[in-house]
Protein backbone atom coordinates (compact mmCIF):
# COMPACT_ATOMS: atom_id res chain seq x y z
CA UNK A 1 0.00 0.00 0.00
CA UNK A 2 1.15 3.28 -0.24
CA UNK A 3 0.15 7.41 -1.05
CA UNK A 4 -0.65 8.20 -4.36
CA UNK A 5 -0.73 12.14 -5.43
CA UNK A 6 -0.69 14.01 -8.29
CA UNK A 7 2.33 15.60 -9.66
CA UNK A 8 3.10 18.40 -12.45
CA UNK A 9 4.20 15.66 -15.79
CA UNK A 10 7.44 18.04 -15.62
CA UNK A 11 8.18 17.40 -12.45
CA UNK A 12 11.00 14.62 -11.72
CA UNK A 13 10.33 11.19 -9.83
CA UNK A 14 12.61 9.39 -7.88
CA UNK A 15 12.67 6.68 -4.90
CA UNK A 16 13.48 7.06 -1.35
CA UNK A 17 14.81 4.89 1.22
CA UNK A 18 12.01 3.49 3.35
CA UNK A 19 9.26 2.40 0.70
CA UNK A 20 8.85 6.23 0.07
CA UNK A 21 9.21 8.34 -3.14
CA UNK A 22 10.10 11.62 -3.89
CA UNK A 23 9.20 14.42 -6.29
CA UNK A 24 11.21 17.70 -7.71
CA UNK A 25 10.31 20.45 -9.27
CA UNK A 26 12.82 21.12 -13.03
CA UNK A 27 14.86 23.53 -11.00
CA UNK A 28 15.44 21.29 -8.11
CA UNK A 29 14.54 24.06 -5.45
CA UNK A 30 11.26 22.16 -4.10
CA UNK A 31 11.30 18.45 -3.25
CA UNK A 32 8.64 16.48 -2.09
CA UNK A 33 8.83 13.62 -0.48
CA UNK A 34 6.09 11.28 -0.01
CA UNK A 35 5.99 9.27 2.98
CA UNK A 36 4.97 5.23 3.02
CA UNK A 37 1.74 4.19 4.70
CA UNK A 38 2.33 3.32 8.24
CA UNK A 39 0.25 2.29 11.36
CA UNK A 40 -1.18 5.15 12.95
CA UNK A 41 1.25 6.06 16.25
CA UNK A 42 -0.09 5.42 19.55
CA UNK A 43 1.22 8.62 20.45
CA UNK A 44 -0.17 11.25 17.28
CA UNK A 45 1.44 14.09 19.44
CA UNK A 46 4.85 12.77 19.62
CA UNK A 47 4.75 11.56 16.13
CA UNK A 48 4.27 14.95 14.71
CA UNK A 49 6.49 16.68 16.86
CA UNK A 50 9.27 14.20 15.20
CA UNK A 51 7.91 14.33 11.77
CA UNK A 52 8.45 17.85 12.00
CA UNK A 53 11.40 18.49 14.55
CA UNK A 54 13.56 15.69 12.73
CA UNK A 55 16.02 18.40 10.96
CA UNK A 56 19.44 19.18 12.15
CA UNK A 57 18.88 22.54 13.42
CA UNK A 58 16.37 24.71 15.44
CA UNK A 59 13.10 24.82 14.07
CA UNK A 60 10.83 27.31 13.88
CA UNK A 61 6.81 26.32 13.47
CA UNK A 62 5.56 29.82 11.24
CA UNK A 63 2.11 28.41 10.23
CA UNK A 64 -0.62 25.37 10.92
CA UNK A 65 -3.77 24.84 9.59
CA UNK A 66 -6.12 21.42 8.93
CA UNK A 67 -7.15 20.62 5.52
CA UNK A 68 -9.00 18.45 3.72
CA UNK A 69 -8.06 16.67 0.22
CA UNK A 70 -9.81 16.90 -2.79
CA UNK A 71 -11.42 12.86 -1.26
CA UNK A 72 -12.42 14.51 1.38
CA UNK A 73 -9.14 12.71 3.94
CA UNK A 74 -8.18 15.04 6.65
CA UNK A 75 -4.25 16.44 7.06
CA UNK A 76 -2.49 18.71 9.11
CA UNK A 77 -0.19 21.04 7.43
CA UNK A 78 2.33 22.98 9.42
CA UNK A 79 4.93 25.57 7.59
CA UNK A 80 8.36 25.39 9.42
CA UNK A 81 11.87 27.14 9.05
CA UNK A 82 15.05 25.63 9.99
CA UNK A 83 17.79 27.64 10.85
CA UNK A 84 21.33 27.08 11.17
CA UNK A 85 23.98 27.61 14.02
CA UNK A 86 24.26 30.82 13.00
CA UNK A 87 20.53 31.95 12.75
CA UNK A 88 20.75 32.07 9.02
CA UNK A 89 17.74 29.75 7.16
CA UNK A 90 18.78 26.92 5.99
CA UNK A 91 15.24 25.42 4.47
CA UNK A 92 11.76 26.39 4.80
CA UNK A 93 9.83 22.98 5.38
CA UNK A 94 5.65 22.26 4.95
CA UNK A 95 4.57 19.05 6.32
CA UNK A 96 1.74 17.33 5.52
CA UNK A 97 0.92 14.48 8.10
CA UNK A 98 -2.70 12.34 6.70
CA UNK A 99 -4.96 10.46 8.80
CA UNK A 100 -5.97 7.23 6.01
CA UNK A 101 -8.67 5.08 8.29
CA UNK A 102 -6.05 3.12 10.69
CA UNK A 103 -2.66 4.54 8.93
CA UNK A 104 -0.88 7.79 8.74
CA UNK A 105 1.71 9.37 5.94
CA UNK A 106 3.56 11.92 6.02
CA UNK A 107 4.25 14.30 2.71
CA UNK A 108 7.50 16.74 3.41
CA UNK A 109 8.34 19.81 1.19
CA UNK A 110 11.63 21.20 1.19
CA UNK A 111 12.25 24.34 -0.52
CA UNK A 112 16.07 26.04 -1.16
CA UNK A 113 14.29 29.06 0.29
CA UNK A 114 11.07 30.98 0.59
CA UNK A 115 11.09 31.97 -2.53
CA UNK A 116 11.97 28.54 -4.40
CA UNK A 117 8.18 27.57 -1.97
CA UNK A 118 6.59 30.85 -3.39
CA UNK A 119 7.49 30.37 -6.66
CA UNK A 120 5.81 26.56 -6.58
CA UNK A 121 2.71 27.49 -3.95
CA UNK A 122 0.20 26.39 -6.12
CA UNK A 123 1.51 23.30 -7.07
CA UNK A 124 2.76 22.25 -4.01
CA UNK A 125 -1.38 22.74 -2.72
CA UNK A 126 -2.45 20.61 -5.76
CA UNK A 127 -0.35 17.84 -4.71
CA UNK A 128 -0.81 17.81 -1.55
CA UNK A 129 -4.56 17.95 -1.85
CA UNK A 130 -4.34 15.28 -4.63
CA UNK A 131 -3.09 12.70 -1.85
CA UNK A 132 -4.35 9.62 -0.99
CA UNK A 133 -4.43 5.95 -0.16
CA UNK A 134 -4.00 3.01 -2.64
CA UNK A 135 -4.85 0.06 -0.31
CA UNK A 136 -3.64 -2.81 -2.42
CA UNK A 137 -0.79 -5.08 -0.95
CA UNK A 138 0.62 -8.21 -0.64
CA UNK A 139 -2.55 -9.44 0.53
CA UNK A 140 -5.04 -11.35 -1.43
CA UNK A 141 -8.24 -8.65 -1.87
CA UNK A 142 -10.62 -11.52 -2.91
CA UNK A 143 -9.43 -15.21 -3.65
CA UNK A 144 -10.99 -14.52 -7.13
CA UNK A 145 -7.28 -12.98 -8.01
CA UNK A 146 -5.68 -16.25 -7.40
CA UNK A 147 -6.97 -17.77 -10.77
CA UNK A 148 -7.95 -14.41 -12.54
CA UNK A 149 -6.24 -13.99 -15.75
CA UNK A 150 -6.34 -10.51 -15.91
CA UNK A 151 -5.78 -7.85 -13.37
CA UNK A 152 -8.07 -5.86 -14.55
CA UNK A 153 -10.63 -7.83 -13.66
CA UNK A 154 -10.12 -7.48 -10.37
CA UNK A 155 -11.14 -4.14 -8.05
CA UNK A 156 -10.53 -0.92 -9.23
CA UNK A 157 -9.11 0.58 -11.98
CA UNK A 158 -6.88 3.56 -11.23
CA UNK A 159 -6.20 7.24 -12.78
CA UNK B 1 -0.96 -34.11 0.40
CA UNK B 2 -0.75 -36.20 -3.53
CA UNK B 3 -0.42 -39.43 -4.19
CA UNK B 4 2.58 -40.25 -6.66
CA UNK B 5 0.75 -41.17 -10.12
CA UNK B 6 1.29 -44.51 -10.73
CA UNK B 7 4.75 -45.71 -12.37
CA UNK B 8 6.13 -41.71 -11.00
CA UNK B 9 9.28 -42.27 -8.56
CA UNK B 10 8.81 -40.20 -5.42
CA UNK B 11 11.42 -38.86 -3.19
CA UNK B 12 11.16 -36.26 -0.83
CA UNK B 13 12.84 -33.14 -1.42
CA UNK B 14 13.75 -30.05 1.12
CA UNK B 15 9.79 -30.26 2.81
CA UNK B 16 8.77 -31.05 -0.74
CA UNK B 17 8.29 -34.12 -3.35
CA UNK B 18 9.93 -34.57 -6.53
CA UNK B 19 8.30 -37.00 -9.24
CA UNK B 20 10.32 -38.18 -11.81
CA UNK B 21 8.07 -40.28 -15.18
CA UNK B 22 8.92 -43.61 -15.20
CA UNK B 23 10.72 -43.21 -18.66
CA UNK B 24 12.94 -40.49 -17.06
CA UNK B 25 12.97 -36.98 -16.65
CA UNK B 26 12.54 -35.91 -20.72
CA UNK B 27 8.99 -37.16 -19.86
CA UNK B 28 8.31 -35.16 -16.81
CA UNK B 29 9.50 -34.42 -13.88
CA UNK B 30 7.65 -32.60 -11.01
CA UNK B 31 7.94 -30.52 -7.87
CA UNK B 32 5.39 -30.20 -5.38
CA UNK B 33 5.68 -27.85 -2.17
CA UNK B 34 2.87 -27.80 0.46
CA UNK B 35 1.66 -24.83 2.37
CA UNK B 36 3.96 -22.27 0.44
CA UNK B 37 3.50 -18.97 1.95
CA UNK B 38 2.17 -15.99 1.89
CA UNK B 39 -1.07 -17.01 -0.54
CA UNK B 40 -0.47 -15.58 -4.03
CA UNK B 41 -1.58 -15.38 -7.42
CA UNK B 42 -1.07 -17.45 -10.15
CA UNK B 43 0.04 -14.69 -12.08
CA UNK B 44 2.38 -14.04 -9.75
CA UNK B 45 3.49 -17.26 -8.72
CA UNK B 46 4.20 -18.02 -12.50
CA UNK B 47 6.24 -14.71 -12.99
CA UNK B 48 8.33 -15.62 -9.94
CA UNK B 49 9.21 -19.10 -10.28
CA UNK B 50 12.60 -19.96 -11.92
CA UNK B 51 12.39 -20.84 -15.28
CA UNK B 52 14.69 -23.77 -16.37
CA UNK B 53 18.04 -22.25 -17.69
CA UNK B 54 17.26 -21.03 -21.48
CA UNK B 55 13.75 -21.34 -21.12
CA UNK B 56 12.07 -19.50 -23.58
CA UNK B 57 8.39 -18.85 -23.16
CA UNK B 58 6.09 -19.18 -26.42
CA UNK B 59 2.52 -18.41 -24.92
CA UNK B 60 1.08 -18.88 -21.49
CA UNK B 61 -2.51 -20.49 -21.92
CA UNK B 62 -5.33 -19.49 -20.43
CA UNK B 63 -5.09 -20.20 -16.41
CA UNK B 64 -7.80 -23.55 -15.92
CA UNK B 65 -10.09 -22.66 -12.87
CA UNK B 66 -10.29 -26.15 -10.58
CA UNK B 67 -12.06 -27.46 -7.39
CA UNK B 68 -10.13 -30.33 -5.28
CA UNK B 69 -11.68 -33.17 -4.35
CA UNK B 70 -12.48 -31.35 -1.00
CA UNK B 71 -14.14 -28.73 -2.33
CA UNK B 72 -10.73 -26.27 -2.31
CA UNK B 73 -9.97 -23.88 -4.78
CA UNK B 74 -7.33 -24.75 -7.17
CA UNK B 75 -6.01 -24.00 -10.72
CA UNK B 76 -3.55 -24.93 -13.19
CA UNK B 77 -1.71 -23.16 -16.14
CA UNK B 78 0.63 -24.54 -18.74
CA UNK B 79 3.46 -22.34 -20.13
CA UNK B 80 4.79 -23.60 -23.46
CA UNK B 81 7.97 -23.02 -24.57
CA UNK B 82 11.40 -23.45 -25.85
CA UNK B 83 15.07 -24.44 -24.68
CA UNK B 84 17.65 -24.21 -27.33
CA UNK B 85 15.09 -24.59 -29.56
CA UNK B 86 13.22 -28.00 -28.63
CA UNK B 87 9.94 -27.67 -27.17
CA UNK B 88 9.35 -27.64 -23.42
CA UNK B 89 6.15 -27.22 -21.07
CA UNK B 90 6.06 -26.35 -17.73
CA UNK B 91 2.63 -26.86 -16.07
CA UNK B 92 1.12 -25.75 -12.78
CA UNK B 93 -0.90 -26.69 -10.59
CA UNK B 94 -2.06 -24.94 -7.50
CA UNK B 95 -4.49 -25.64 -4.48
CA UNK B 96 -5.52 -22.44 -2.57
CA UNK B 97 -5.89 -22.78 1.19
CA UNK B 98 -7.04 -19.64 3.41
CA UNK B 99 -3.20 -17.81 3.94
CA UNK B 100 -0.99 -20.75 1.78
CA UNK B 101 -1.04 -22.66 -0.98
CA UNK B 102 0.34 -25.95 -2.32
CA UNK B 103 2.27 -25.73 -5.55
CA UNK B 104 3.00 -28.56 -8.33
CA UNK B 105 5.22 -27.28 -11.05
CA UNK B 106 5.63 -30.07 -13.82
CA UNK B 107 8.35 -30.22 -16.39
CA UNK B 108 8.37 -32.29 -19.52
CA UNK B 109 10.94 -31.72 -23.17
CA UNK B 110 9.22 -34.81 -24.60
CA UNK B 111 6.39 -33.38 -26.60
CA UNK B 112 5.08 -37.15 -26.83
CA UNK B 113 4.21 -36.75 -22.89
CA UNK B 114 2.72 -33.18 -22.64
CA UNK B 115 -0.92 -34.19 -22.81
CA UNK B 116 -0.03 -36.80 -20.09
CA UNK B 117 1.36 -34.65 -17.79
CA UNK B 118 -0.71 -32.24 -18.07
CA UNK B 119 -3.90 -34.64 -16.95
CA UNK B 120 -1.37 -35.92 -14.62
CA UNK B 121 -1.24 -32.09 -13.21
CA UNK B 122 -4.62 -32.06 -13.52
CA UNK B 123 -5.65 -34.96 -11.60
CA UNK B 124 -2.88 -34.14 -8.77
CA UNK B 125 -4.45 -30.92 -7.75
CA UNK B 126 -7.89 -32.10 -7.82
CA UNK B 127 -6.93 -35.13 -5.54
CA UNK B 128 -4.86 -33.21 -3.59
CA UNK B 129 -5.59 -33.54 0.09
CA UNK B 130 -5.49 -30.82 3.22
CA UNK B 131 -8.28 -32.35 5.07
CA UNK B 132 -9.09 -28.08 6.26
CA UNK B 133 -12.71 -29.38 6.48
CA UNK B 134 -15.65 -26.41 7.17
CA UNK B 135 -14.49 -23.90 8.67
CA UNK B 136 -14.58 -20.22 8.96
CA UNK B 137 -13.51 -19.48 5.30
CA UNK B 138 -13.49 -17.16 2.39
CA UNK B 139 -15.40 -17.38 -0.90
CA UNK B 140 -15.61 -16.27 -4.70
CA UNK B 141 -17.49 -12.84 -5.74
CA UNK B 142 -17.03 -9.81 -8.37
CA UNK B 143 -15.00 -6.94 -6.53
CA UNK B 144 -17.26 -3.75 -6.46
CA UNK B 145 -16.29 -1.84 -9.92
CA UNK B 146 -14.51 1.88 -8.74
CA UNK B 147 -13.65 0.81 -5.37
CA UNK B 148 -10.56 -0.72 -3.75
CA UNK B 149 -9.91 -3.40 -1.27
CA UNK B 150 -8.97 -3.29 2.12
CA UNK B 151 -7.83 -6.78 2.64
CA UNK B 152 -7.81 -8.55 6.22
CA UNK B 153 -6.98 -11.96 6.78
CA UNK B 154 -10.61 -13.38 6.32
CA UNK B 155 -12.88 -10.06 5.81
CA UNK B 156 -12.41 -7.78 3.04
CA UNK B 157 -13.50 -4.38 2.77
CA UNK B 158 -13.94 -2.12 -0.20
CA UNK B 159 -13.70 1.86 -0.32
CA UNK B 160 -14.83 3.77 -3.36
CA UNK B 161 -11.77 5.64 -4.95
CA UNK B 162 -12.98 8.89 -3.64
CA UNK B 163 -13.74 7.75 0.02
CA UNK B 164 -14.38 9.70 1.90
CA UNK B 165 -15.99 12.20 -0.16
CA UNK B 166 -18.14 9.40 -1.28
CA UNK B 167 -18.42 7.74 2.26
CA UNK B 168 -19.47 4.23 1.20
CA UNK B 169 -17.95 1.03 2.14
CA UNK B 170 -18.72 -2.77 1.76
CA UNK B 171 -17.83 -5.24 4.02
CA UNK B 172 -17.27 -8.79 2.60
CA UNK B 173 -17.10 -11.12 5.82
CA UNK B 174 -16.47 -15.02 5.78
CA UNK B 175 -18.50 -17.39 5.70
CA UNK B 176 -19.07 -19.42 9.00
CA UNK B 177 -20.06 -22.82 9.31
CA UNK B 178 -23.88 -22.94 9.84
CA UNK B 179 -24.59 -23.43 13.74
CA UNK B 180 -28.19 -22.74 15.24
CA UNK B 181 -28.66 -19.22 16.29
CA UNK B 182 -26.04 -17.93 14.10
CA UNK B 183 -27.83 -16.09 11.64
CA UNK B 184 -29.80 -14.20 14.95
CA UNK B 185 -26.80 -13.70 16.71
CA UNK B 186 -24.57 -11.94 13.72
CA UNK B 187 -28.02 -9.66 13.21
CA UNK B 188 -27.92 -8.79 16.99
CA UNK B 189 -23.91 -7.61 16.43
CA UNK B 190 -24.48 -5.56 13.89
CA UNK B 191 -27.56 -3.48 15.64
CA UNK B 192 -26.15 -4.12 19.67
CA UNK B 193 -24.27 0.01 18.38
CA UNK B 194 -27.70 1.02 17.42
CA UNK B 195 -29.82 3.08 19.45
CA UNK B 196 -33.22 1.71 18.48
CA UNK B 197 -33.54 -1.80 16.58
CA UNK B 198 -34.12 -2.18 13.10
CA UNK B 199 -38.41 -1.56 12.55
CA UNK B 200 -38.39 -3.19 8.63
CA UNK B 201 -38.23 -6.34 8.28
CA UNK B 202 -36.06 -8.49 6.66
CA UNK B 203 -36.50 -8.72 3.21
CA UNK B 204 -35.95 -11.99 1.30
CA UNK B 205 -32.74 -12.39 -0.58
CA UNK B 206 -31.86 -14.61 -3.98
CA UNK B 207 -29.12 -15.05 -6.07
CA UNK B 208 -28.34 -16.73 -9.66
CA UNK B 209 -25.93 -19.12 -7.85
CA UNK B 210 -28.94 -20.34 -5.62
CA UNK B 211 -28.18 -18.76 -2.45
CA UNK B 212 -31.31 -17.44 -0.37
CA UNK B 213 -31.31 -15.48 2.38
CA UNK B 214 -32.50 -11.76 4.16
CA UNK B 215 -31.92 -8.07 3.91
CA UNK B 216 -31.83 -6.66 7.15
CA UNK B 217 -31.85 -2.91 7.12
CA UNK B 218 -30.82 -1.62 10.47
CA UNK B 219 -31.93 2.00 12.13
CA UNK B 220 -30.04 5.08 10.94
CA UNK B 221 -27.48 6.23 13.20
CA UNK B 222 -25.83 9.65 13.17
CA UNK B 223 -26.16 9.49 9.63
CA UNK B 224 -25.00 6.27 8.81
CA UNK B 225 -27.14 4.00 7.16
CA UNK B 226 -26.99 0.10 7.08
CA UNK B 227 -27.73 -2.72 5.58
CA UNK B 228 -27.22 -6.40 6.35
CA UNK B 229 -27.15 -8.98 3.46
CA UNK B 230 -27.06 -12.94 5.37
CA UNK B 231 -27.31 -15.35 2.15
CA UNK B 232 -27.39 -18.87 3.12
CA UNK B 233 -26.86 -22.43 1.92
CA UNK B 234 -27.00 -25.71 4.07
CA UNK B 235 -23.50 -25.63 4.99
CA UNK B 236 -22.39 -22.28 5.19
CA UNK B 237 -23.94 -18.41 6.12
CA UNK B 238 -22.00 -15.67 4.18
CA UNK B 239 -22.56 -11.95 5.61
CA UNK B 240 -22.19 -8.96 3.72
CA UNK B 241 -22.15 -5.56 4.61
CA UNK B 242 -23.03 -1.59 3.30
CA UNK B 243 -22.71 1.03 5.43
CA UNK B 244 -22.93 4.55 3.64
CA UNK B 245 -23.54 7.92 4.85
CA UNK B 246 -24.76 9.09 1.06
CA UNK B 247 -27.94 11.04 0.59
CA UNK B 248 -28.07 9.31 -2.41
CA UNK B 249 -28.31 5.57 -1.73
CA UNK B 250 -29.41 4.09 -5.03
CA UNK B 251 -26.21 3.81 -6.12
CA UNK B 252 -24.33 2.21 -3.16
CA UNK B 253 -27.49 -0.45 -3.32
CA UNK B 254 -26.37 -1.51 -6.90
CA UNK B 255 -23.21 -1.56 -5.79
CA UNK B 256 -23.48 -3.84 -2.96
CA UNK B 257 -26.62 -5.80 -4.90
CA UNK B 258 -23.84 -6.50 -7.36
CA UNK B 259 -21.45 -7.88 -5.37
CA UNK B 260 -24.19 -10.02 -3.42
CA UNK B 261 -25.10 -11.41 -6.67
CA UNK B 262 -21.63 -12.61 -7.26
CA UNK B 263 -21.30 -14.45 -4.58
CA UNK B 264 -20.39 -18.07 -5.24
CA UNK B 265 -21.23 -20.74 -2.95
CA UNK B 266 -18.41 -22.39 -1.19
CA UNK B 267 -17.71 -25.27 -3.02
CA UNK B 268 -18.57 -28.55 -1.18
CA UNK B 269 -16.74 -31.48 -0.35
CA UNK B 270 -17.64 -34.70 -3.51
CA UNK B 271 -20.07 -36.73 -1.03
CA UNK B 272 -17.65 -39.97 -0.91
CA UNK B 273 -13.99 -39.72 -0.63
CA UNK B 274 -11.60 -41.99 -3.07
CA UNK B 275 -9.93 -43.84 -0.61
CA UNK B 276 -7.30 -45.60 -2.46
CA UNK B 277 -5.91 -41.99 -3.52
CA UNK B 278 -6.52 -40.40 0.07
CA UNK B 279 -4.74 -43.52 1.28
CA UNK B 280 -2.10 -43.07 -1.11
CA UNK B 281 -1.29 -39.40 -0.35
CA UNK B 282 -1.91 -40.02 3.41
CA UNK B 283 0.08 -42.93 3.17
CA UNK B 284 3.31 -41.35 1.58
CA UNK B 285 3.38 -38.91 3.90
CA UNK B 286 3.40 -40.83 7.11
CA UNK B 287 6.06 -43.56 6.08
Amino acid sequence: MRVVVDTPAEWLHQRVPGAGFAFANPARTVVVEVGALVPAPLDGPAFVRAVVTDAVGEVRVMASATERSACGWAYDWIECVILGEDGEVREIRLVAIYQFLARVAVIRVAGRDAAALRAERDAIERLLASARPDWRDERVAAIAELWADDSRLIGATRT
Amino acid sequence: MIAPPEGWHARVHDDGLVLTAAEGPAAGVMYYAERVRPLATVRDVIAAYPAPPGFVLAQREPIERLLTDEGEHAAMVALVGTIDGAPVERVFGFVFGDDYYARLVAVTTSPAHFAAVRAAVRALVRADYHVLGKRRRRYAYAAPAGFQPVAGWFDTTWYPLDYPARATSIVVAAALPQQRGLRDALVAAAEQRRPSASGALPEPLGTPQRLAGRLYTLAPHEGLRTWLALLEDDAYVYPVRLDTRATETQPELEAFAAVIASIEPVPQPRATIDTTAFGDAVGHWTM
